[in-house]
């Protein structure tokens, strides 16, 4: 292998030392001070890149503000929804609220009757008076 | 980046407060990993606020496989990847697909900034790496910066770990150039140092 192959490969090198080619590039390598130190530039490169994470880029000021607001905000929202479906899920609900709404159902049909009772001996009254 | 597990599972249980501590220990490492994606601070910002809308969805499937802070990465990676997908669809200036080596512009040699010999390497990687193209970054930052998998980061990118394979190596080389010039190695820091001495001088 040639400088110019053996720089071909470097990029991919420098994470698998054990590849296919490696025997033929560490041969060239150990002749080479130029392609070792092309080599140094890539593993340089590599270790420094894996540091950026804990490089932090400064956000802009108003960044946080408006990211708790925005995203506090739907939580808060989220978890209303979901505490008033778990309030109406509990049993001791469920058995109330059904025996309040077969109260008011039973109550509109009495007086419902009541109503009809009364229309119908209206009428009866009324159809007397005209005979 | 360091959560605590109860802050974690504050966020599962969908606690206001769990995600407010959330953000206040991650922002910085949410926004910090969007703008080397997107080389944009407003859709950093943008991505940085889409990333947390849908942890609050998502959440609850973190399951401690992995580490908290890579499930974080991956998610804002997939959010600002998903931003610069719908982007490219209308801007010709922004491109995950290209793949040829053709695509990718000459090295960036007018900023001197970046040819300033003894300013630590670290302290140019940043500026260096907005000089790629997004598809080509967006392999690196994944792989090399945040330690994802590249069948993850072609996942993303919806193109195979080989294409993601591909992408990286040119990226890497061309970073290479653009860092430390791509000449004869040792000559061209001896040329520098002789330049900055006759500057002296």
């Amino acid at each position: 292998m040639d400088c110019r192959e053996v720089r071909e490969y470097l990029p991919a090198y420098v994470d698998e030392a054990g590849g296919p080619r490696a025997q033929s590039i560490e041969m060239h390598l150990s002749t080479c001070p130029e392609c070792r130190t092309e080599l140094g530039h890539f593993r340089e490169m590599k270790d420094a890149l894996a540091t950026l994470p804990a490089r932090m880029i400064e956000p802009p000021a108003w960044l946080l503000g408006t990211l708790t607001e925005t995203v506090v905000q739907k939580a808060a929202r989220r978890e209303a929804i979901r505490n008033t479906a778990e309030k109406l899920a509990d049993p001791k609900v469920i058995v109330t609220g059904s025996l309040v709404a077969a109260g008011v159902a039973g109550a509109l049909l009495i007086r419902g009757r009541r109503r009809r009772r009364r229309t119908v001996t209206r009428r009866f009254r009324e159809a007397l008076a005209e005979a | 980046m360091d959560v605590p597990a109860d802050v974690i599972e504050s966020c599962k249980r969908g606690e206001p407060q769990g995600f407010e501590e959330l953000i206040r220990l991650t922002h910085k490492d949410v926004y910090s990993l969007a703008l080397r994606l997107t080389g944009n601070p407003d859709d950093a910002a943008e991505v940085s606020q889409e990333t947390y809308m849908k942890l609050l969805r998502v959440i609850r499937s973190f399951r401690g496989d992995s580490k908290f802070s890579t499930w974080l990465y991956r998610v804002t990676s997939n959010v600002a990847i998903s931003m610069l997908r719908k982007r490219s669809r209308h801007d010709r200036n922004v491109s995950l697909d290209a793949e040829s080596w053709g695509d990718l512009p000459a090295p960036e040699t007018a900023d001197p900034e970046l040819r300033v010999e003894g300013r630590l390497l670290k302290d140019r990687l940043d500026t260096a790496l907005m000089g790629l193209p997004e598809g080509y970054r967006a392999v690196v930052v994944m792989k090399d910066i945040y330690g994802l998998s590249l069948a993850e980061a072609g996942k993303q990118l919806g193109i195979t770990e080989g294409a993601a394979k591909v992408r990286l190596f040119r990226a890497r080389q061309r970073l290479k150039e653009v860092l430390y010039e791509d000449e004869p190695a040792g000559h061209g820091r001896q040329r520098r140092k002789k330049e900055a001495d006759d500057g002296l001088s």
